[in-house]
């Protein structure tokens, strides 16, 4: 026998507490996943998937038991109480301090996201007709070689129910492509990929959005034939561009943020932190303002509430060079005596939710990005993030961007490529002098964390920046 | 869902206008205990249940869909967009689903205990490795690991009698420990993965990962230079994954193309034989059938440093005019979709390695250190990636496990340095390989590997 949504999570969490659980939440979700991949013009992949179920999390005598199910009846739901109280129970047996929750406002609440065409209503053979066309417009490009197109779409209608009384559905699609085109000349050849996506249906990868984009991935790929290879250059000024600073934040600032890496929980997996312990301590310059804010509608990494239940709201991580906030589960929050701060998300309802970045990026100061290069003498400025190698700490970084220019007495010369960029996060933030007004939100759709991995999607950015770090030739 | 209900499904898929239809059912439980801070933070399970639908269509077209919802009314529409879909994707080969063939059951792959393990029993499991590497030494200030218990059952039915089914069961633990003297920090890692309760010792893999740490206490920094390296069973696993990655037809086209054309060519030292082994009793990838029911088989990848070919699931060899080697697959979805460990069903069968095996020498590990006057030994490669797809440029970072050898002994251990170097060159310079094969791997990537030595490798202290 099934029963509808509330009744279920009411029964679930009734059971859990009757069983001994002192506290017990339910997730109940339902997807619609979609992914098209097409390279130089054929369909190498198109998945749909359909996914429900729920999972219940609780806590008995101060320990975590949680399980996930795909079916839904009552004997099933009263099966998995059953085996995440054995869980917990088990696993208490071990625990050296009791898990403390921070408390929080209990919301009841449904949150609908902002969807203009629903993934589900355009039939995905008239997607795959799109992408061919977008793949057909730039093979026209002669130096273009190879071609790539891989769309993916998540459609979700979420449900949270905890045993505080806490009651909140949430539909959201998130949608994203990921584009890249190959050119050759001569010897000389070149790489260019980007995405674009958010918070939002199918408008947000299809028409205007895909065409243009692609042909921009294309006429970049082949403006790179002519770049040169960077130089090694030691401590010069470097200014950044949004897309580059989404990674560099991602990486030196998100990650490091996250207070189960700040409490050594992640030591085997992720990593640490070198910031652990340095809450209230200047770590950067006064230029240097970040936040995490879950809040900002059209972006991968918008919510309302997270996976705990806990109303989102904008995180201040750094003020003027201060290390203000880490991002904290309920459980984190109460170890450090903070506020939660509604930083828990799981990919779907079969994971345990994680500490993870929502929209993380620097905020915008007052310059004009054209300002900040005419005011650099000599630098090099970075486009496009690609890659990074951070240590464990997330204290020594190289991020390779997609191409970079020479700055020389405040104007753009020699077009560079195989840019890397290399510092220590506090020195790069000590050094940073100059922030512009241009803050933009860029989606990374696959952050990866946690054990069993899960591979989410975030927004990360900031405004052009500029400060000094070294760069690497290769 | 048993065969029979899968045999509808294929029916009605025929009956909705696919020329050929296979229908895959997936039963993955999971439960993990994650262990950090010295302790157990999170005890959790997990069932994940769905059906894979694939057709053909008689103009060539190919479908997929799939779907948790198990209700007649969702199968239904999963078999109706794969054919809706297949209309778009026209394969421009000839191609039809597996034929039925007589398949024999994998050996030792199904452990009673471990599928029916209560939850008390795993989470002791986890105390017991967690317990030990704690109390190896005071000096040990952080554990943290991972222990993954896994039951899955397969069923696959076509359209052209394919009717097969298969089920496993896998224990994975991984131990990491940080020791920590004054400001002098280091860190130890140990995992194994195993298809039988009686073969996963707990105690050891704390034992293992609590001392590299201890070792690390008092390293030393190591010249840049190139150095004869001794890889330990957990880093020669990794590059038996990387030929195993180069051995893929379809990122052979792509990416790495270093062995495209070279069928019959030597691309390795004539000591180096790397087999795809699905049929290795207790390896932890092997399986009586491939994901799309063909029956799995052993075969050499490089034998004597020869290339013997790529591996194949139905649909690359029938792009390249061969047959399928049982090699099937279905991967890990895109980013936002489930990756349990275990097996998956969101996803269609491609071309993937099984049990990727590194051939055993004659020589003991003792042995082959023995006769190494100054180099040395790698027990763990962190963040190993092949930098330059076009070069074979090759990077790792040695964060632990780093030891340097003289006169044939192993010393003393080397602060966190890099691998810099090339991975075709170094699969080259292979000069000896043990007799000490083992599952060795990390972050649930797994091989069976001995220990190996490889000349000329360059290091880089960070």
């Amino acid at each position: 026998m099934s029963l509808l949504r509330e009744d279920l999570a009411c029964f679930i969490i009734n059971y859990a507490c009757c069983l001994g659980a002192s506290y017990a939440d339910v997730r109940i979700e339902s997807y619609y996943n979609e992914h098209i991949s097409i390279v130089n013009g054929e369909v190498v992949s198109a998945l749909m998937l359909n996914k429900h179920g729920f999972s219940v999390r609780v806590i008995v005598n101060g320990a975590w038991g949680f399980q996930a199910s795909p079916r839904t009846s009552i004997e099933d739901a009263k099966r998995a109480v059953e085996l995440a109280i054995k869980s917990a129970k088990a696993s208490s047996l071990s625990a050296k301090e009791p898990v403390k929750l921070a408390p929080v406002k209990v919301c009841r609440d449904n949150v609908v996201a902002k969807v203009k065409v629903d993934v589900e209503s355009v039939p995905t053979e008239d997607k795959v007709d799109e992408l061919l066309e977008a793949d057909r417009r730039i093979s026209s490009y002669k130096e273009i070689t190879s071609r790539s197109f891989s769309y993916t779409s998540i459609k979700m209608d979420k449900f949270f129910a905890s045993s505080e009384g806490a009651r909140i559905s949430f539909k959201n699609t998130v949608s994203w492509i990921w584009i890249s085109a190959t050119a050759k000349r001569g010897d000389s050849r070149s790489r260019y990929r980007w995405v674009e996506g958010g918070s939002g249906g199918y408008e947000l990868v299809s028409g205007d959005v895909l065409y243009n984009s692609a042909d921009k991935v294309a006429r970049k790929a082949i403006e790179l034939l002519d770049a040169e290879p960077a130089k090694s250059m030691r401590n010069v000024s470097v200014v950044m561009d949004p897309d580059f600073v989404s990674l560099l934040v991602h990486e030196i600032i998100g990650h490091p943020s996250e207070a189960d890496r700040v409490l050594g929980r992640e030591a085997a997996w992720a990593g640490t932190t070198w910031w652990a312990g340095m809450l209230g301590q200047k770590i950067g310059s006064d230029y240097l303002n970040a936040a995490d804010d879950p809040t900002v509608e059209g972006t991968l990494g918008y919510y309302l509430y997270d996976d705990e239940g806990v109303p989102a709201r904008k995180k201040v991580l750094i003020e003027r060079g201060v290390l203000r906030e880490h991002m904290h589960s309920r459980e984190t929050a109460a170890i450090f005596n903070a506020e939660a701060n509604a930083g828990m998300r799981a990919i779907t309802y079969e994971y345990f939710p994680l500490i993870r970045m929502s929209n993380t990026f620097i905020e915008p100061g007052d310059w004009k990005p054209e300002e900040i290069i005419e005011e650099t003498k000599f630098g090099v400025y970075v486009c496009g993030r690609n890659t990074p190698s951070i240590d464990d700490k997330r204290y020594n970084w190289t991020i390779s961007a997609k191409e970079g220019w020479l700055i020389e007495n405040g104007e753009l010369t020699k077009h560079l490529k195989n840019v890397w960029v290399m510092s220590t996060a506090p020195s790069f933030f000590k050094s940073i002098d100059a922030v512009a007004n241009d803050l933009t939100i860029r989606p990374i759709p696959g952050c990866g964390k946690g054990e069993p991995y899960q591979l989410l999607y975030v927004g990360n950015g900031g405004p052009h920046i500029r400060g000094v770090a070294s760069i690497v030739g290769r | 869902m048993n065969l029979n209900d899968l045999a509808r499904i294929v029916d009605k898929a025929i009956k909705l206008g696919a020329s050929e239809a296979e229908a895959y059912y997936l039963l993955n439980d999971v439960f993990t205990a994650r262990m950090a801070n010295k302790k157990i933070v999170e005890a959790k399970g997990v069932v994940d249940e769905g059906l894979a639908i694939r057709v053909l269509t008689a103009d060539g077209g190919l479908g997929f869909s799939a779907t948790g919802k198990l209700d007649s009314e969702s199968i239904d529409l999963a078999i109706r967009r794969a054919i809706k879909v297949a209309s778009k994707r026209k394969l421009k080969f000839k191609y039809g689903l597996p034929k039925p063939e007589k398949y024999s059951p994998a050996k030792e792959v199904f452990d009673k205990k471990i599928a029916e393990i209560d939850r008390r029993k795993a989470i002791e499991l986890a105390q017991r490795a967690l317990s030990t590497a704690e109390s190896y030494s005071d000096k040990i200030v952080n554990v943290s690991g991972t222990l993954n218990i896994i039951k899955y059952t397969i069923r696959i039915v076509n359209s052209n009698g394919v009717e097969a089914e298969d089920r496993g069961t896998l224990l994975e633990g991984v131990i990491a420990t940080t020791a920590k003297n004054g400001v002098v920090e280091s860190e130890g890692y140990e995992s194994t993965m195993c298809r039988f309760l009686s073969d996963f010792n707990p105690e050891e893999i704390g034992i293992e990962s609590a001392k590299m740490a201890i070792d690390g206490l008092k390293a030393e920094k190591v010249d840049e230079g190139e150095y004869t390296a001794i890889f330990a069973p957990r880093a020669s696993a990794d590059i038996a994954l990387r030929v195993g990655a180069f051995s893929n037809p379809l990122i052979a086209k792509t990416t790495y193309q270093f062995f495209l054309g070279k069928e019959g060519e030597k691309v390795a030292s004539e000591k180096l034989s790397v087999l795809d082994d699905p049929r290795m009793p207790r390896g932890p990838y092997s399986c009586s059938i491939d994901d799309e029911g063909v029956p799995t088989r052993t075969k050499y990848l490089i034998e004597n440093g020869i290339f013997k070919g790529f591996y194949y699931d139905s649909l690359s060899a029938a792009m390249e005019g061969k047959s399928s080697t049982g090699n099937g697959f279905r991967p890990a979805g895109p980013a936002g979709f489930t990756r349990l460990p275990g097996k998956l069903y969101i996803t269609e069968p491609s071309a993937r390695p099984s049990n990727l095996v590194i051939k055993a020498g004659s020589k003991s590990p003792e042995d082959i250190i023995g006769e190494v006057e100054n180099g040395i030994l790698i027990r763990h490669l962190h963040y190993a990636r092949v930098s330059n797809p076009v070069t074979g440029d090759y990077t790792a970072v040695l964060r632990m496990g780093l030891y340097r050898i003289e006169n044939g002994e192993v010393k003393y251990a080397l602060k966190k340095a890099r691998i810099l170097d090339n991975i075709i060159k170094m699969i080259s310079n292979v000069d000896e390989v043990g007799s000490d094969l083992k599952v060795a791997g990390s972050w649930g990537r797994y091989a069976i590997a001995p220990t190996m030595r490889i000349s000329k490798v360059r290091i880089v202290p960070l």
